[in-house]
């Protein structure tokens, strides 16, 4: 079968993510926490085996390979009813056990040191599968497995698979609380090079609007880990749903990434989902339309990623992808396109053709919602750069000072100097610029001219 | 035996040219009666002339003007005389002082002779009663002649009747000849008497004679009478009455014949006269093309004109019930519907009964197609796999088969293909359907644009604008890849396949074949794509010299998308959800067809498919991005040029394209085309290059185009 997808679970908040993404995967194809089929099943209807696989005796297994520096989540998850469910050879747990501390650093050359073994596991896995389209990495950039042996895997994996999609759900931290970990701003600088070079489509999960969503519009005064990758895991598996439930359109990744990122280093997404309740008695008393759900996609409330209020109102969408879910009829999708074009709602790059993309896409039977219509934005806004220079900021206030740089300098990519860092922030700095040019007509011929002058500096 | 004839010998060939003879003649007798048109058992007509009940013309020698006189009779005597002498006429018997000969072959006209040695009054109604006999004759001829086997079962009924009338008839002058015995009837007393019975005799007559000049039989015996009984007048209620019962009377065996094909399926008719005839061409168990239409036909013209406005349903009733016939196992099995009689009126309450067994045999075909061959699921896996909903079926047959499909039409090996094929469609996510089997890959060697001109002219003349010379449609089919003329064809079983007969499924395949090209020059920009992807890891000039392949690959890609969606979600899914909820409202399955048919239809024109104009300007974009598709490599530094050219001819093309179809739009009531155009230029960077193309040259070669 075409289009295998690989699933790459890296440290804590990867693998729990990834917990809850294949917990919500087995559910829409009702498959049971141990990997058989359910009774109630029928066939026919989706497509499994992009996302799993079947083993001798007809179990399904999913595609996914689960990698930490401390076993703290893994053992959770084996102990968890799923513990079943998982190749257990594709969990793969360092012997140290001790985990990055935290640091980049120390998850990037334990990512180097173990590569041997990870990479056995990868390819493997990449051997196991028809034609396999790319690979799905969930990680955080804040943290050290996820972000520092993730960024190696990124590295080597664009080495190792240049055909392959490589497509990130990127945890981004929480902006409103302190965090403990203070390197936090390095971990996320030097990751973030990596997910501009060798990733080529990262989809932006920031903790902080997540937590933010949370709290106002799903009313949990303290959300848990576990509710907050609830809602991950179902932009994980909407953003996903083309590929598992095939139609007309979209069945391929490449397809579905392709119209999102018109130009390759442009590939940072915001999502949005609606309508987010957290119990029934908002659907009871509300009709949702189509319009009303691709009206409320386009509001930032829904956003899942923070972003300052676009003061000099010159950001736009480069592409907006909407799938949408339900019981929909296709005039009701034009009319609400049109009303919103015709009410300017939403503002678009000058510089080539873009629109808001519609995929409709089947849901599964087995799991059922309160709403009729449902509806999962993946945009690609030049607007995401807001974040980018809080990240910048954070990090200039820290380098500063030269604070908590003797954990990196401990490394050997940084004992003789700081130089990967610099050059990180450069390359987030020129794709600040490039978004912000993104945003004028003459992008296309922007290029060029900071391209002359690379060639003649 | 020797060369000499001796005397001897004689006797002998006597008896062998007479054994010869009689062999002959029974050989001639045989040829005769197997023609079927001399059906008889004898020709007792011939045989035994006197036996008539008409005038016997066997005398050849027969004296037009009568000889014998009555001048010896006195002339008080002679009307009792004439009276029995005219009375022996009416019957058909021969008098020597008066006769009636009709004129000609056809009797048409009668000559009246009477033996002028008659008083002079009573020569008067002799002249006048004598026309009775004439009538009478040509009655008594017809009901004669209409007894032959050959003469069709209407005819004979119609015959029958007649001669009931006749019986009355001759019961009548017996009366009055026993008057005449009595002496007690003068001749013009016959005359006041014959008046009833003369108007009758005349409407009798007429219908002989009508009948037998028009050679009617069957149905058309029957239209004649209908004729007849509607033309009658009111006023005259006695021969109304005739009129309907003789007609009642011989529509009886052809309501018979109806009967039993309405509510059985089953064609009887030993005579050749029913308006239903089983082709036999298209013999049982045969069950190729044209079935449907030409396996049972009607016959308009014995259809009785009182049966004109359901001669449809007749003929479909008992179609249906044929189909069932040829699928069940038993009889038993086809749950036929309780027989009702079926007489003729002038009310046409026999309607409701025909109605009722139309209304019958289409629902049980139906229900029968629906239930035991589940022909929507079918109709369903069709669209499917021909209008590629079955998007995963699609990718992985690109996957698969690119090195086939790649090639030249005539490289192609084609069973490597087809193993390809039914790969692709048993690993789809639809594996669990059995009805994917049914699936087989073909060629057509033959480019899509002849393809959808040939379909255009055969199935939906009216939709065709007059042909066109789109040339850059034509392509030689020897240059073809196996992309451009790879096809899916559907082979299903009998009744499924009246539904999928060869013109459906040409349609499908067109339909596939447009949409299919336009998934692989998706997959050959996806491709480009993904190489212009690893640019991103690349700085300064390198990357910029190829922001021109980059942003005119989002631009293709973004035209091919929207025009993917459009044709999929926006003209196949509504005519889709219009065709199954029309579908739930089916009676029977020739709705069911036409339904089916005009969702094709719909789906043909909306895809662009019946304006080949339109079709070659999108065709042209196609070939533009599978250019580029093909050509872009990203290592090439020569590309750049090439790039611009190719941006440039997108660029003009496109406008045009957006042109029509703005102008196109404006007299499509759907607004669909409009929708389409708001999708390219959604955030309006369409508008200035729209405007600044030069609008009038622009309307100048669009109307050249379509002139």
């Amino acid at each position: 079968m075409p289009c295998e997808i690989i699933t790459l679970q890296l440290g804590q908040c990867g693998n729990q993510v990834g917990f809850e993404f294949w917990k919500k995967l087995c559910a829409e194809h009702a498959i049971s926490s141990e990997g058989i089929l359910e009774p109630f099943a029928t066939e026919g209807t989706d497509r499994k085996d992009v996302f799993f696989y079947q083993a001798d005796d007809e179990h399904y297994i999913p595609r996914a390979v689960l990698l930490d520096l401390e076993p703290r989540v893994i053992q959770s998850i084996k102990n968890s009813q799923y513990a079943k469910l998982y190749n257990p050879e594709n969990i793969y747990l360092s012997k140290d056990g001790g985990g990055a501390g935290n640091n980049w650093a120390s998850g990037y050359s334990q990512g180097e040191t173990l590569q041997e073994e990870i990479f056995d596991i990868i390819e493997r896995e990449a051997e196991n599968s028809d034609s396999l389209e790319g690979f799905v990495m969930c990680h955080s950039i804040a943290g050290g497995t996820g972000s520092g042996m993730g960024s190696y895997l990124l590295d080597r994996l664009a080495d190792k698979f240049p055909k392959k999609i490589i497509q990130t759900y990127s945890v981004f931290p929480n902006q409103d609380e302190i965090s403990d970990v203070v390197v936090q701003p390095y971990n996320s600088v030097l990751t973030l090079k990596r997910l501009t070079k060798s990733a080529d489509c990262v989809v932006v999960l920031d903790n902080t609007a997540l937590n933010r969503i949370a709290t106002d519009r799903l009313h949990i005064q303290q959300p848990t880990f576990t509710q907050i990758n609830s809602l991950v895991s179902t932009i994980m598996s909407v953003s996903t749903a083309t590929l598992r439930y095939p139609s007309y359109m979209n069945n391929d990744l490449v397809g579905l990434i392709a119209p999102l990122v018109p130009t390759p280093r442009l590939h940072f997404l915001m999502t949005g989902y609606t309508p987010l309740t957290g119990d029934h008695e908002e659907a009871s008393v509300r009709k949702t339309s189509v319009l009303d759900v691709m009206r409320r996609l386009l509001q930032p409330k829904n956003m899942m990623v923070s972003t300052d209020p676009d003061r000099s109102g010159n950001h736009c969408y480069i592409s907006i992808l909407n799938i949408i879910q339900g019981e929909v009829d296709v005039t009701q999708v034009h009319k609400s396109l049109q009303r919103i074009r015709e009410r300017k709602m939403v503002s678009f790059i000058p510089w080539g053709p873009a629109s808001i993309q519609v995929a409709l896409s089947r849901k599964s039977p087995y799991v059922h919602t309160a709403h009729r219509v449902s509806g999962l934005m993946l945009a690609n806004h030049t607007n995401i750069v807001s974040l980018f220079n809080q990240v910048l900021n954070q990090y200039d206030k820290l380098r500063k000072r030269e604070a908590f740089l003797e954990q990196f300098r401990k490394q050997a990519m940084f004992q003789n100097n700081l130089e990967e860092l610099d050059i990180s922030r450069e390359v987030i700095q020129d794709l600040v610029d490039e978004y912000i040019a993104a945003t004028k007509p003459d992008y296309l011929t922007w290029k060029k001219s900071q391209g002359d002058e690379a060639a003649s500096s | 035996m020797s060369g000499q004839i001796t005397p001897a010998d004689v006797p002998l060939f006597y008896s062998r040219l007479a054994q010869a003879t009689v062999e002959v003649q029974r050989k001639k007798e045989k040829e005769s009666r197997d023609t079927g048109d001399r059906l008889e058992l004898t020709d007792w007509k011939s045989e035994r002339p006197h036996m008539t009940l008409d005038f016997s013309y066997s005398r050849d020698t027969f004296d037009m003007i009568p000889t014998s006189t009555l001048e010896h009779v006195p002339h008080t005597s002679q009307e009792h005389v004439v009276v029995q002498e005219l009375l022996k006429v009416f019957v058909g018997g021969e008098s020597e002082f008066m006769n009636v000969q009709s004129v000609g072959q056809i009797s048409k006209k009668w000559d009246l002779y009477v033996s002028p040695t008659i008083d002079q009054l009573n020569f008067g109604f002799v002249m006048k009663c004598l026309p009775m006999a004439a009538n009478y004759s040509t009655i008594a001829k017809f009901v004669e002649d209409s007894a032959r086997l050959s003469c069709g079962r209407v005819n004979q009924a119609l015959g029958d009747s007649m001669d009931r009338q006749l019986a009355e008839y001759l019961l009548f002058i017996e009366s009055l000849e026993i008057k005449n015995r009595q002496k007690l009837l003068h001749l013009h007393e016959v005359w006041y008497h014959i008046q009833k019975s003369f108007s009758t005799m005349k409407l009798l007559s007429d219908i002989s004679k009508e009948v037998t000049d028009k050679k009617a039989r069957g149905g058309c015996t029957l239209s004649l009478l209908n004729d007849h009984l509607l033309k009658m007048l009111a006023p005259v209620a006695m021969e109304i009455e005739i009129c309907r019962s003789i007609t009642a009377h011989s529509a009886i065996p052809y309501m018979e014949s109806v009967k039993q094909w309405i509510f059985n399926g089953m064609i009887y008719d030993p005579f050749d006269e029913f308006m239903i005839v089983e082709n036999p061409k298209w013999k049982k168990k045969d069950y190729m093309e044209g079935y449907w239409e030409k396996m049972y036909q009607l016959r308009h013209h014995l259809v009785p004109n009182f049966l004109e406005d359901v001669k449809f349903y007749i003929l479909n009733s008992g179609k249906y019930l044929n189909v069932i016939r040829e699928c069940v196992k038993s009889e038993k099995e086809m749950n036929l519907a309780p027989i009702e009689n079926l007489p003729y009126t002038e009310e046409k309450t026999f309607y409701d009964v025909i109605l009722r067994a139309y209304k019958h045999s289409s629902k049980s075909l139906l229900d029968y197609m629906m239930n035991e061959f589940s022909l929507m699921d079918r109709i369903t896996t069709a669209k499917k796999y021909f209008l590629l909903q079955q998007g995963d079926f699609v990718v992985q047959l690109l996957d698969t088969c690119h090195e086939e499909l790649d090639k030249n039409i005539n490289d192609i090996n084609p069973s490597r293909l087809a193993t390809l094929v039914e790969m692709a469609i048993r690993s789809g996510s639809s594996k669990g359907e059995t009805d994917t089997e049914q699936f087989t890959s073909c060629l057509k060697p033959m480019d899509l644009g002849s393809q959808v001109r040939k379909i255009l002219v055969e199935c939906i003349p009216s939709r065709t604008k007059e042909d066109q010379d789109s040339s850059v449609l034509s392509e030689s089919s020897e240059f073809l890849t196996g992309y451009e003329s790879f096809m899916l064809s559907m082979t299903c079983e009998w009744p499924v396949s009246l539904v999928f007969n060869s013109k459906v499924q040409s349609v499908y395949q067109m339909l596939f074949r447009h949409l299919f090209y336009c998934k692989y020059i998706e997959r050959l920009l996806s491709s480009a794509w993904t190489r212009g992807k690893e640019l991103k890891s690349e700085k300064g000039p390198k990357m910029g010299m190829h922001t021109k392949g980059i942003a005119l690959c989002n631009r293709m890609t973004f035209f091919l998308q929207n025009m993917e969606y459009y044709m999929m979600e926006e003209a196949i899914e509504p005519a889709w959800a219009e065709f199954t909820e029309v579908v739930k409202n089916c009676e029977s399955v020739d709705d069911l067809m036409k339904c089916h048919w005009n969702f094709q239809e719909k789906c043909t024109q909306d895809c662009l498919l019946t304006n080949l104009d339109l079709l070659s300007d999108f065709r042209g974009i196609l070939t533009l991005c599978k250019d580029f598709g093909s050509s872009w490599l990203i290592k090439d530094i020569e590309d750049v040029q090439k790039i611009s050219i190719l941006e440039e001819k997108f660029n003009e093309n496109l406008i045009v394209f957006l042109t029509k179809i703005t102008h196109l739009s404006e007299c499509d009531s759907t607004g669909k085309l409009l929708n389409l155009f708001y999708r390219q230029n959604y955030n309006h960077y369409y508008d200035s290059i729209l405007q600044n193309a030069d609008a009038e040259a622009l309307m100048d070669s669009l109307k050249l185009q379509s002139y």
